[in-house]
């Protein structure tokens, strides 16, 4: 190679541009497809000025967050329910235990007046139906008063709960970042649905990047 | 030997562009809609970032120690995580004349502000941010902050 010569020296340094171009391309756009799995939150309440949320994250990077994160109660995607694991005398790691292992079937149904509770465990999800019919009314301390109605839809694959309480430390303990992997395993499906009045909350998961 | 020099000249300018193209730059917009509103518009190289984070006094993180070191692996982390993500919109809020709109845009992370009393708008590689988490969590590590 004749370093005097013109030309090569044009040929050198374009290659060296080249090189540095092309160095560090760890932050470069690279996948552009969103085949991994998405969990989407989306919020509307048009009665309080139109106000509307929406979150749109990868299970990835989810789990991610919550697994390198160590603040407070969150510990490497585990989270210490310490103080909280009554919840009013109610053991809830010997409650989700519970659900675990029991067959399928209704295990709480509430009917009166004003609300209809049903949990039960079905086809692998955890399944929460709630209508409360004066929920309004209720939260404005007039029990009598008729008010908006609240129905709220939850439903959890068991694959969840399982990883949730399974590979946790201790009686204390819940691995979330277990389950956030076991939630990345599901087909598209819907998680949370809740309607009070015109207020719309609904949490579900897929594999589209734009939850639209 | 001017040859020689030239040569040496031409490769310095070269991997400088390389780094500063690759590495991008951070995009700062501010639109006041007042009468004497402030109009900002910055474009700044994005290794400027973890540069201030490498000579910012220690003053400016104090009482925030404990967070930093919890949440700069996370930040970390995420930059990587971000950029294997098509462009997505990931938090948006709509509070009456409010928007705030987060979303990975190219290899950035793009923030955006709509109010009556403003537009504010910010673009930040991800490659600066996780240098600039680096860089923190280095000083972090050793004291320094």
């Amino acid at each position: 190679m004749n370093l005097r010569s013109t030309s090569t020296r044009v040929l050198l340094g374009g290659a060296i541009l080249a090189v540095a171009l092309l160095a560090g391309s760890t932050f470069k756009a690279q996948a552009q497809s969103s085949s991994g799995r998405w969990l989407h939150v989306r919020v509307d309440n048009p009665d309080d000025k139109g106000e509307m949320v929406r979150v749109n994250v990868p299970i990835a990077l989810a789990e991610i967050l919550v697994s390198s994160v160590d603040h407070d109660q969150l510990h490497h995607g585990h989270v210490n329910i310490g103080h909280h694991a009554d919840l009013n005398g109610v053991d809830l790691r010997a409650m989700l235990d519970a659900v675990r292992t029991a067959p399928d079937g209704e295990f709480v149904s509430v009917k009166n007046r004003d609300e209809d509770i049903h949990v039960s465990k079905q086809n692998g999800y955890l399944l929460v139906r709630v209508n409360d019919s004066n929920h309004k009314g209720r939260k404005d301390g007039n029990k009598e008063s008729g008010g908006d109605t609240q129905e709220v839809q939850v439903r959890v694959p068991l694959s969840v709960v399982d990883a949730l309480v399974a590979s946790s430390k201790g009686s204390d303990d819940l691995d979330v970042a277990a389950a956030l992997r076991a939630l990345a395993t599901h087909g598209d499906t819907d998680l949370v649905n809740i309607k009070d009045g015109r207020q719309t909350v609904h949490v579900w998961l897929d594999s589209k990047n734009d939850g639209d | 030997m001017l040859g020689k020099i030239a040569m040496g000249f031409l490769a310095t300018t070269a991997a400088l562009t390389g780094y500063v193209i690759q590495d991008g730059f951070v995009h700062v917009s501010l639109d006041e809609s007042s009468k004497d509103g402030t109009h900002l518009h910055l474009v700044v190289p994005a290794q400027l970032a973890p540069l201030a984070a490498h000579f910012a006094p220690p003053k400016h993180f104090e009482g925030h120690e404990r967070e930093l070191r919890a949440l700069l692996p996370a930040l970390k982390l995420s930059a990587l995580e971000l950029a294997k993500l098509p462009d997505s919109v990931l938090v948006e809020v709509r509070d009456g004349d409010e928007h705030v709109l987060i979303s990975k845009a190219g290899d950035g992370l793009s923030i955006e502000e709509d109010s009556p009393q403003e537009h504010v708008k910010l673009w930040v590689p991800l490659r600066a941010i996780y240098d600039t988490a680096e860089v923190l969590q280095s000083r972090a590590a050793n004291g320094s902050i």
